[in-house]
């Protein structure tokens, strides 16, 4: 059984945003108005957030994607009451939408904010509505939602296998963060693979793991202090 | 008793029992029922394989339900006799497009792949739907009820996942 998980190395990550508007197209995240995001209640699954280190004149700015950890110890699911989010047996903390009863704990648990709320009904554009990904459903007011590692893409990619009539490749479950990433500083895999590029990652001696002491066990690593 | 008693007590009763219709009828037959534009007749094209109209049931994730122009490749004239009818499958040929609707439908929050069932693991037709081929009309409702139990009580049985985020979407 894999053990998903991905590692980003911040050297590479120019800040371009590709990987923010390639989530928010495959995941049909709904657009955020000012006045909403001036409440704070703006819908992302991935954003990319700034760092300041240093003291001027010697300033380093890192940019820094935010996404869901999929943590091995996910503080989320164990404070919903409805089990509507849950880690399964390949390491994915999934959201079920239709069992969420919009309580927030879960977003509240989380210690990384990764977790949205859907304050309102999401609005689509007119030319939009069109282009929406049929894999992933759209979400409604009153639910949580937050990144899934794009699982529907695994789905897809297992019943190709299946179809083909041979076992599933690594290679060809790609979240489109990973899979956008004009810097290539974006790998995902599987962790358990010793072989894997992720799992050589996220033994680089510039790891780090957010939050770590806190023991959520994240599955996200980042790379970072090489240059 | 009073009559003014008498009648409140029979409107109570009155309203109890249209609730209750209500109700059972809301259980009974949870969506609307489909009306289709004709009365689409399966027995009368028994022999055809179901993939020469469902396009996508080996293939792809929808089963697909077939335009007009399936249609025209054996139906030069119309098939139907009665006006409203010939009315009907005229304008569609004008148009190019017969609008036809499903009864058997998900929720958006689940995915469902006719490939990975019919093609992968060879399951006849009739074990989610019943018995289609042997229809003479459209049916109005599922002639089996789609749920996550029948779902889950065949994947219990032939091993498959369980796992909520592999229907889920
Ligand atoms: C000549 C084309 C044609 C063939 C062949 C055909 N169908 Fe259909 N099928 C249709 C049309 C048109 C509809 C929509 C009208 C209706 O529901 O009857 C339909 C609808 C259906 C539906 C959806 C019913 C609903 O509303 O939920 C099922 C299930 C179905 N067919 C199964 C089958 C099966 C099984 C076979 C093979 C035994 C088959 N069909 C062969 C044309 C066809
Ligand atoms: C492969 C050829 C073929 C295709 C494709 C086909 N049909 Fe037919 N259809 C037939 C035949 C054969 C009959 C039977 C004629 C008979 O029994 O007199 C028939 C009969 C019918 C009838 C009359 C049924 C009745 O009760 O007498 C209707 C209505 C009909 N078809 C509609 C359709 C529609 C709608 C489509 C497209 C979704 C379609 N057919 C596609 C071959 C076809
Ligand atoms: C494992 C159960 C299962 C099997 C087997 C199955 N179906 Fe379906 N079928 C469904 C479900 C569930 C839906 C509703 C799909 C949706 O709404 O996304 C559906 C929908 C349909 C529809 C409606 C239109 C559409 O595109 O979804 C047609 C037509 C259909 N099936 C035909 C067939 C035919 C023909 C076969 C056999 C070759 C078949 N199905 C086998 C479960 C099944
Ligand atoms: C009659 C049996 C049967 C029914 C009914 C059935 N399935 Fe399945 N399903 C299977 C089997 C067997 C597999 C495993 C396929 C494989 O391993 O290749 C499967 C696989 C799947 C998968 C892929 C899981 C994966 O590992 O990626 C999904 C998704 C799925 N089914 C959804 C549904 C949904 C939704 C329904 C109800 C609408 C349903 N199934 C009803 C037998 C069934
Ligand atoms: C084999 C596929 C499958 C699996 C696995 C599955 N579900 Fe479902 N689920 C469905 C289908 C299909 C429906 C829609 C049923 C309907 O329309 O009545 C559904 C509906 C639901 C609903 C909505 C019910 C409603 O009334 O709207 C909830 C809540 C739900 N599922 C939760 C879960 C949870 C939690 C899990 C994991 C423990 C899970 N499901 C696993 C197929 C599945």
């Amino acid at each position: 059984m894999p053990r998903w998980g991905m590692a980003i190395d911040l050297d590479r990550c120019t800040g371009c945003q590709a990987c923010v508007v390639a989530c928010k197209q495959e995941n049909n995240v709904p657009f955020s108005t000012p006045a909403q995001a001036d409440q704070g209640r703006q819908i992302s699954w991935l954003y990319l957030q700034t760092e300041i280190e240093g003291a001027y004149p010697h300033v380093q700015v890192r940019f820094r994607p935010m996404l869901c950890q999929h943590c091995d110890r996910p503080p989320c699911t164990f404070v919903c009451p409805t089990s509507a989010t849950y880690k399964n047996e390949e390491g994915l903390v999934a959201q079920i939408y239709p069992r969420c009863i919009g309580c927030r704990y879960c977003a509240n648990a989380c210690p990384y904010s990764v977790k949205s709320f859907n304050y309102d009904e999401p609005v689509w554009p007119k030319q939009l509505a069109a282009s929406l990904n049929k894999d992933v459903s759209v979400r409604y007011k009153g639910v949580i939602e937050k990144c899934t590692f794009c699982s529907h893409r695994l789905t897809r990619a297992r019943e190709q296998a299946a179809a083909e009539g041979r076992a599933l490749r690594e290679e060809e479950y790609q979240p489109a963060c990973v899979q956008a990433c004009p810097a290539n500083a974006m790998v995902f895999g599987d962790l358990d693979n010793p072989h894997s590029r992720v799992a050589q990652w996220s033994a680089s001696p510039r790891a780090e793991r957010l939050l770590e002491d806190l023991g959520t066990k994240p599955k996200v690593t980042y790379l970072k202090g090489g240059v | 008793m009073r009559p003014a008693a008498n009648f409140a007590l029979w409107t109570v009763w009155g309203l109890f029992v249209a609730v209750a219709t209500l109700a059972i009828g809301v259980i009974w037959f949870p969506q609307l029922p489909v009306r289709q534009p004709l009365a689409f007749n399966h027995v009368r094209h028994q022999p055809m394989a179901c993939v020469l109209c469902h396009r996508g049931v080996e293939t792809r994730a929808f089963a697909g339900i077939p335009d007009i122009a399936t249609c025209l490749n054996c139906h030069a004239t119309p098939p139907v006799k009665t006006p409203a009818e010939v009315a009907t499958w005229n304008t569609a040929v004008q148009a190019q497009h017969m609008t036809w609707h499903t009864a058997t439908r998900l929720p958006d929050h689940v995915y469902f792949s006719h490939r990975r069932h019919v093609e992968l693991v060879q399951l006849d037709c009739a074990a989610c739907h019943g018995n289609m081929a042997d229809r003479t009309t459209p049916p109005a409702q599922p002639l089996k009820p789609i749920s996550m139990n029948n779902c889950l009580d065949c994947h219990r049985q032939q091993s498959a996942s369980t796992d909520c985020a592999r229907c889920h979407k």
